[in-house]
């Protein structure tokens, strides 16, 4: 008894639409949610958490960014440097760019990304090689606390 | 003339689907391998001007200085910490506070309801002083303690004025 189907030779197509429509609705999502902004970040710096943290209102007008690493490093525009003379030369540097482009420094806002377990000290150290450098805006960065986050380190 | 074939009007157009689900899966496994979630960042002001740079203002009312001061082990922990030298106490762990919500309540207890008219909030500035080997997350807790509360979603702001004792060498 033979119950092999006659069809054999047809071609099986399935429909293609509903797998289509899901990912191109992935794709949109993904696509929304793609973050392209310029945050200067390091994997070597994890920012301390603060329920007060919100990002400001109206962007920062071209600030300076120094990080801190956990062992005490500094790091502008990705170059690291000991905290000391390497760190007063790239702030001289940008002093001089900032006055040929017209802008005092006193008037740029330095954020400060340090590492929660840097030490507070090497922080106060660089805010001090800044202003001696005539910066005096500074902003201690922090990550927002996200709800159910607990930091218990 | 009739140039039109009669027999291709029914035909079916099928069209390559092929070369277009091959760029749709490219596209989405890129977008999958860039998707990162990111935490959003925010800043707390602190204005340090130089030392030497004369600071006295007529016009400016007389600011009250609130002096935190953060001691720690030379691992970095916080082992203790002073408003106006007087000592905090830790609530009892399991109250689900901690030393900073002490440190904010005797903030508010000095400077009154941020919110009220008679509040001192605006005119006073903290000033910490923190040894050397400090982690910094403490001083962020610190200036979150001071800076402000939460309620519900939104921020009460406390004291604005903060700045920093010049470190303390330490070891």
């Amino acid at each position: 008894m033979r119950i092999k189907s006659r069809k054999f030779g047809t071609k099986a197509e399935g429909d293609m639409t509903p797998m289509i429509d899901m990912t191109f609705q992935l794709i949109a999502f993904f696509m929304v949610l793609i973050n392209f902004t310029e945050v200067e970040t390091d994997e070597r710096v994890v920012l301390p958490i603060s329920e007060l943290a919100k990002p400001p209102e109206t962007p920062l007008d071209r600030p300076i960014t120094i990080q801190v690493t956990a062992d005490g490093q500094a790091l502008i525009g990705g170059d690291a440097m000991e905290v000391g003379g390497q760190l007063e030369l790239a702030l001289n540097r940008e002093r001089r760019v900032l006055g040929r482009l017209g802008r005092s420094p006193a008037s740029v806002p330095i954020i400060i990304r340090a590492h929660k377990e840097a030490k507070t000290g090497k922080v106060q150290e660089i805010i001090e090689y800044c202003q001696s450098s005539q910066f005096e805006k500074f902003r201690l960065r922090a990550e927002q606390e996200i709800e159910g986050q607990n930091d218990e380190d | 003339m009739k140039v039109r074939n009669a027999d291709r009007e029914n035909e079916k157009i099928e069209l390559q689907m092929t070369p277009m689900i091959d760029i749709v899966f490219q596209l989405l496994i890129f977008f999958i391998m860039t998707f990162k979630i990111v935490a959003q960042e925010g800043d707390f002001n602190i204005r340090m001007p130089a030392a030497g740079v004369p600071q006295s203002d007529p016009m400016v009312v007389e600011t009250t200085t609130l002096k935190v001061r953060m001691k720690s082990n030379l691992e970095g922990d916080l082992t203790s910490i002073t408003l106006d030298d007087r000592a905090l106490t830790p609530p009892p762990s399991g109250s689900g506070a901690d030393v900073f919500d002490v440190l904010r309540q005797r903030v508010l207890e000095t400077v009154g309801d941020p919110t009220g008219p008679n509040s001192l909030a605006p005119d006073t500035e903290v000033e910490f002083e923190c040894d050397y080997n400090l982690d910094y997350q403490y001083v962020i807790r610190g200036i979150t303690a001071v800076s402000g509360k939460m309620e519900g979603n939104k921020v009460i702001k406390i004291i604005e004025k903060i700045k920093f004792a010049p470190p303390n060498k330490q070891g």
